[in-house]
């Protein structure tokens, strides 16, 4: 090559101890450091000492605060008083199943005014990759809208919780289907919404939903 | 999250020996053609390609720029591959690992063809700033003494690096499926 200067060609065998010292160093940085930090895969119980674990934790963690809450019993649970939120109609319920063929997304979402409530259960025999996002009625442009929760990396077959809409819009999930075998899916839905609707490639569906008993 | 690193290494392995603006300017415009084909191909025919696999395949190519900088291929095959083609070719992969991140990145389905124009602009935009402040620490090493002599070792700390990227896309591979 036209300007490569080295001040004298290295030898084949500086080439070959370099390309060994590399490799090596890069397995001693990707057992001791990557993988725990990202995968929380330890095997030398160093991502542990060093507290990188707790990386790959908190990013499950985001996702899945009820559980985290459950697996600490010992730490009573704060007393909140007088936290409820009176609605003048009745809830609603939903329930739907879905199946997802490879590399098929749908979505669902559901209208909720601000401040109100909804709790939600979904469970997959798959994993699916999903965001958890709202789009809210008054917004800046065509396309924008906020993520709650994303996980487009390994995905989950199951994820419960509640969630209180933090502007009047529309708010639910997209779930992707990015294994090679089909991917049943259920889930279930109790709280304040007005409607619910479902996106399928370029369709948009109202589902009807029930009113709570 | 801070994306693309993968891809920056690339460009250091590439212009490491570049001393001409016009070179650089000539490879990194290579590269840009290349990953733009593809992440606007991947994009709009909505190719999914397993992004480990992509992220796997552009590690390696920071290893292989890493090797061609130490004269590996010279010394080894005794024969110099084209340096501009594999820039175009490893350029057509990184595009395809943009493609899947950027189709990751909008879950939601909605404007998904708006968003990759300016996707595609923020990544040349991110990528001409961050290659400037790499030229000007290089520009600025290069007037020190021992520059040549530490070019070998910081190739083979560039491998080291391309090697990382390998071993954490293939764990992902493996572990996420």
């Amino acid at each position: 090559m036209e300007s490569k200067q080295m001040p004298e060609p290295p030898s084949k065998g500086a080439i070959v101890k370099a390309t060994g010292i590399a490799l090596a160093v890069a397995l001693v940085i990707l057992f001791t450091a990557v993988l725990p930090a990202e995968y929380g895969i330890d095997p030398l119980k160093t991502g542990k000492a060093l507290g990188l674990t707790q990386l790959a934790q908190a990013s499950e963690m985001k996702s899945k605060p009820a559980t985290v809450a459950a697996a600490a019993p010992e730490v009573p649970a704060p007393k909140v008083t007088g936290a409820y939120t009176a609605q003048p109609k009745n809830y609603k319920t939903d329930s739907e199943d879905l199946s997802l063929r490879p590399g098929e997304g749908v979505e669902i979402k559901y209208h909720m005014q601000a401040g109100a409530v909804m709790v939600y259960g979904w469970k997959a025999d798959g994993k699916l990759r999903f965001e958890f996002h709202g789009e809210p009625d008054q917004k800046p442009n065509k396309d924008y809208y906020e993520s709650y929760e994303l996980d487009d990396k390994v995905g989950k077959d199951q994820s419960y919780g509640s969630f209180t809409a933090p502007k009047t819009g529309i708010h639910g999930w997209f779930w992707e289907n990015k294994t090679n075998k089909e991917v049943m899916m259920h889930l279930n839905t109790a709280g304040f919404y007005d409607s619910a609707k479902m996106f399928s490639g370029d369709e948009k569906v109202d589902l009807e939903i029930g009113e709570g008993k | 999250m801070v994306t693309g690193y993968d891809h920056l290494a690339f460009l250091v392995g590439v212009i490491f020996f570049l001393y001409r603006l016009k070179d650089i300017v000539q490879y990194v415009s290579l590269f840009t053609l290349g990953h733009s084909i593809t992440l606007l191909a991947g994009v709009l025919g909505g190719i999914h390609a397993n992004p480990y696999a992509i992220d796997g395949i552009i590690g390696f190519s920071v290893v292989y720029k890493a090797l061609d900088n130490m004269d590996g291929f010279r010394r080894f095959f005794g024969f110099q591959p084209n340096t501009k083609l594999a820039v175009l070719v490893f350029g057509l992969f990184h595009g395809f690992g943009l493609a899947t991140k950027l189709q990751e990145l909008t879950l939601a389905q909605n404007g998904l063809v708006a968003n990759i124009l300016s996707f595609n602009v923020g990544v040349e935009i991110g990528q001409v700033l961050a290659l400037t402040a790499v030229l000007i620490a290089l520009s600025y090493w290069r007037t020190q003494s021992g520059y040549l002599r530490h070019a070998f070792a910081t190739n083979a700390a560039l491998m080291s690096v391309g090697f990382i990227l390998v071993g954490y896309q293939a764990a992902g591979y493996f572990f996420s499926v």
